[in-house]
């Protein structure tokens, strides 16, 4: 569990140097947090800082998590969770852009920091395309509609009809202004052409409360973090952002099928300052790849309501391209925009 | 009454209602937006007009309730302490916690009356051996030690 | 008694050897983080999840729920001696605790604080085993309009709760509100007073504040007078408080108890309300009125059985509903999702172990804690006998690197300096720093609420008045001002018939 020699000892072993915890960790028998050594690469050189640009315990910061554990035995060097929260995931992110690209620092890239703020946000000083190497991506989410169960309306056709029936007289709650889901909640009344009165909280979990409550009748809300209320029969799913049905939620139809076009995805992936060597970039590709083919991660992702993608950095550079093109007009027609 | 100047509270108000002028000034460019649907600069609106309006009645107060002085600044003393965490702000990222906080003492140091260099050497040592006991070995923050570290 | 049943079998979980050493350790580090100023237990156990991941999700839930009321115990102690809260409920103990380390009477001060705290841990804890459930429904019976009017009347109370003239104080507590409103608008995303500064958009940091105005503005004052302040290190201090001191604590810890473990399960600002309210109640209904400022241990005592009532309290909505309080609690479903745990309504039937061990935990822990720090007493009174000279710029480095860890990011150090610089001036021109940190942490919170119900009731004002506990609560409000109003009307009489 000691340094093996490395240039920087702390960071070789930093869960441990607290003496109290590892003792105990020992005494108890947690075998698992000794990491593999391994021949020493030209990189990794020390440990990895992998940048969170959202606060720890959110969905970014869970992913972020299972991913960088994984990464840490694979590599054989530490990976560091850093989270840098602000305004919209931009501050981590630009943190991330400034970096040496010697691979040694990451971020873990997603709609809010690559895609959606950057539009939104007047003073962004990075490109989300040209300014990072973009390694892999992790996985993608849907998000869902749920309602309370006394809500009048218990289906995505019968909200529409009652927001046609009593135009701006009917909510809808999300996690934010600017959200990708308060982004459905534009594209829906611009799709079914109904006026919508959006009720924007601090984050999902005040915006669920409110739902479960009933304070609000409807709220669109990310899958892993709406999953265990649907599970636990607090609110009812009413339709499902994806391309087809969720193998974790078969009974919950997506919006195509209940009339309306939209499919939307949150998503969550790996970039690293541009310049990046392509070497260093080929081999974190593939160990993320790995790590998140791993059983054990896999799973996870998938309770969580995630599918993870099997992707090259080319793959999720073009991805990221796309989405960052496409949601800047959504922005735009949200009336969200920061000026 | 009579007119007894309070100077404690004459700065008092005029610190409201230059800080609520100034914010309603700034505020001009926020959409007010209504009653039913608030925009971001409604409530800054009614805050800073209710600040200036304290401003006022505690100015007006401070005409009448009698002479406060407003006390010597240890402009110096304060100088010093504010350019100790200056200094440590700008110098932790670049080259380590060691340094800033040998700088940030020698010169909060400078505060003192009298300058003491080997009681302040050894404040230095033990608060290096002590911090980096605490924060590095105890809490392992994410704080850079040396300019190499990260 | 299923009660008793279930409790057996969460003692049955906590008091294994792994279980009883996690909540040890949590509780340990807990403290720690407490004290140093500016460290706070988000940053602790988020450094701290990857460690669980090993552990059985059990251990790693007991851990950090020792880390987070081990951090509520501590925070009082830098509070008490230095003059440096960190978080809202410390610059309530600040205000009494710190004057009481002045009179010499550090010791009492600290004692009083465990021993509340241990008490109202205690009762609290019973609470959430008992009604956890039911008191849910608590949580989910406050609507936006409620809770607009609980933070109107926060306010309202805050204005009493310094020294000195009450027009100042709501002055420093409106501008504390327009402080807090600094940043990015939380209904259209809309920047406001950043100056473009990114680290401003998620607005000034609560810590940087406190810090600034009570520890770095306190440090330049102490500079200006080192007559006085050595003075101070003469003064001996008991250790224990004496009989009478614990007859006149009983009721305010009582009191405090039964507050904070109400208000502590509402989500969002529960804590802080609890403390503040339960210090403003002592100070109404105390006989000893005239001390409150001065170091009345009735000051320290209700707010600090308040904190830590409402810090167990508060794990209700989570382990009930599965909806996070805090930012802690959002953590701590972080690391339950890691273990594969979803939180949700049906935890308590679904890890049976999980909600009764927790609960018996931070019985465990609270008793840990009591035992741990009534000894470090001593030490900490001891602390005080440092020169001031090696005391000052301790605290300075301590500061700086606390603050600097909360986003690690220098930007939270230049805030610290430029409040320092205001507490400074403020001090000078009599205007009391707890008030603007109330209005600022309770003035967004009040302005999305504001928003929020005013955009569910279609621009009707009356949702206020129509829903039962908002009526109340404004009723309450109403009180408070003609309470306040009346002594200085009666004042004013009788200056007018004496002139």
């Amino acid at each position: 569990m000691t340094g093996d020699g490395h240039p920087n000892e702390r960071a070789m072993t930093p869960v441990p140097r607290r003496a109290l915890v590892a003792a105990f960790a020992v005494m108890a028998g947690w075998a698992s947090l000794s990491m593999p050594a391994r021949a020493q690469a030209p990189w990794p050189n020390g440990p990895i800082r992998f940048v969170v640009p959202f606060a720890p315990g959110g969905t970014t910061d869970i992913m972020a998590r299972l991913v960088g554990e994984r990464l840490q035995v694979r590599l054989g060097v530490p990976v560091v969770v850093e989270n840098r929260a602000g305004a919209g995931a931009t501050v981590g992110s630009l943190v991330v852009a400034q970096a040496a690209s010697d691979g040694q620092t990451i971020v873990m890239s997603n709609i809010a920091s690559h895609a959606i703020s950057p539009s939104l946000y007047r003073n962004i000083r990075y490109d989300p395309v040209k300014d990072f190497a973009h390694i892999a991506m992790v996985t993608v989410n849907p998000s869902v509609m749920v309602a309370n169960p006394r809500f009048e309306a218990q289906s995505l056709q019968a909200y529409i009809a009652l927001a046609k029936a009593r135009p701006g007289r009917v909510d809808y709650a999300t996690s934010g202004a600017g959200s990708s889901n308060h982004l459905i909640g534009v594209r829906l009344s611009l799709a079914a052409g109904v006026e919508l009165n959006h009720i924007p909280y601090r984050g999902a979990g005040p915006a669920m409360t409110d739902v479960i409550a009933g304070v609000v009748g409807v709220m669109f809300d990310s899958l892993p973090s709406a999953a265990s209320h649907i599970r636990g029969g607090s609110v009812n799913a009413l339709a499902i952002s994806s391309n087809e049905r969720n193998p974790a939620f078969p009974n919950v139809p997506t919006f195509r099928e209940a009339g309306v076009d939209i499919v939307s995805y949150s998503w969550f992936g790996v970039s690293a300052p541009a310049g990046t060597p392509a070497a260093i970039v080929a081999r974190l590709n593939a160990e993320i790849r790995a790590a998140v083919a791993e059983p054990a991660v896999a799973q996870r992702l998938e309770e969580l309501g995630g599918s993870p993608r099997d992707w090259t950095a080319e793959q999720y550079t073009a991805f990221v391209a796309e989405e960052f093109a496409a949601w800047a007009p959504v922005v735009r027609a949200s009336g969200a925009t920061v000026q | 009454m009579k007119l007894k100047p309070d100077a404690q509270a004459l700065l008092a108000g005029f610190l409201f209602i230059a800080f609520a002028g100034a914010m309603l000034w700034m505020n001009m460019e926020h959409p007010i937006g209504t009653a039913r649907r608030m925009g971001p600069g409604y409530m800054p609106m009614l805050a800073f007009w209710i600040l200036g309006g304290v401003g006022v009645a505690v100015m007006i107060g401070g005409l009448f309730s009698g002479a406060n002085a407003i006390g010597r600044f240890v402009w110096r003393d304060m100088a010093l302490i504010l350019a100790a965490m200056i200094v440590f702000g700008l110098t932790v990222e670049r080259l380590g916690f060691v340094a800033s906080i040998t700088l940030c003492v020698i010169i909060a140091s400078f505060a003192e009356k009298v300058y003491r260099p080997v009681r302040v050497a050894g404040l230095i040592a033990f608060l290096l051996a002590l911090c980096w006991f605490l924060f590095i070995w105890y809490l392992d923050i994410r704080i850079p030690v040396f300019p190499w570290s990260y | 008694m299923e009660l008793l049943s279930n409790l057996a079998f969460g003692f049955g979980v906590a008091l294994t050897f792994q279980n009883m050493g996690a909540c040890l350790i949590g509780a340990l580090l807990g403290t720690a983080i407490g004290v140093l100023p500016g460290i706070g237990p988000v940053a602790t156990i988020s450094l701290l999840l990857p460690l669980t991941f090993g552990m059985p999700s059990t251990t790693a839930i007991i851990m950090l729920a020792g880390i987070y009321y081990g951090a509520q115990y501590g925070g009082s102690t830098t509070s008490i001696l230095m003059n440096l809260p960190g978080e809202v409920s410390s610059v309530i103990t600040a205000l009494d605790g710190y004057q009481m380390a002045r009179n010499g009477e550090a010791g009492p001060a600290l004692a009083v604080a465990a021993l509340g705290s241990f008490f109202a841990g205690s009762v609290a804890t019973l609470l959430v085993a008992a009604s956890g459930p039911l008191l849910t429904s608590v949580a989910l019976s406050f609507g936006p309009a409620d809770y607009f009017s609980l933070m109107f009347l926060g306010l309202i109370v805050s204005a009493v709760l310094s020294e000195g003239s009450p027009m100042k104080s709501i002055g420093m507590m409106v501008a504390g509100v327009g402080l807090g409103l600094v940043g990015t608008d939380v209904q259209t995303g809309q920047q406001r007073f950043t100056f473009n500064i990114p680290e401003l958009s998620d607005g000034i940091g609560f810590a940087p504040m406190a810090m600034g105005m009570f520890g770095v503005a306190e440090i330049i004052r102490n500079l200006e007078m080192p007559e006085v302040r050595d003075a101070l290190k003469t003064k001996i201090t008991r250790l224990w408080l004496t009989k009478e001191q614990f007859k006149r604590v009983s009721g305010p810890v009582l009191r405090g108890t039964a507050l904070g473990s109400i208000v502590g399960i509402l989500p969002g600002g529960g804590a802080a309300l609890a403390s503040m309210g339960a210090y403003t109640l002592e100070r109404r209904i105390s006989r000893n009125k005239a001390m409150f400022g001065k170091g009345a241990i009735e000051g320290v005592a209700a707010p600090e059985a308040a904190n830590n009532a409402a810090a167990q309290t508060s794990f209700i909505p989570l382990l009930t509903l599965g909806i996070p309080a805090n930012a802690v609690m959002a953590l701590m479903v972080g690391a339950l999702i890691i273990q594969g745990i979803q939180p949700g309504p049906r935890m308590i039937e679904a890890q049976p172990d999980l909600f009764w061990g927790l609960i018996a935990s931070m019985w465990i822990g609270n008793l840990m804690l009591v035992v741990i720090n009534l000894p470090l007493i001593g030490m900490w009174v001891r602390l005080l006998k440092v020169p001031y000279d090696l005391m000052y710029p301790a605290i300075l480095v301590f500061c700086a690197i606390g603050v600097y860890s909360l986003n690690n990011n220098s930007f939270d150090v230049y805030v610290t300096v430029v409040f320092g610089f205001l507490g400074y001036v403020f001090s000078k021109i009599g205007c009391p720093p707890a008030p603007m940190l109330i209005g600022f942490v309770l003035g967004p919170m009040m302005e999305e609420h504001l928003r929020r119900a005013m955009l569910l009731s279609r621009g009707d004002p009356m949702v206020f008045l129509q829903r039962p506990i908002s009526a109340t609560l404004l009723g309450l409000a109403l009180l408070a001002v003609i309470a306040m109003a009346l002594p200085s009307i009666r004042r004013g009489k009788d200056q007018a018939l004496a002139g």
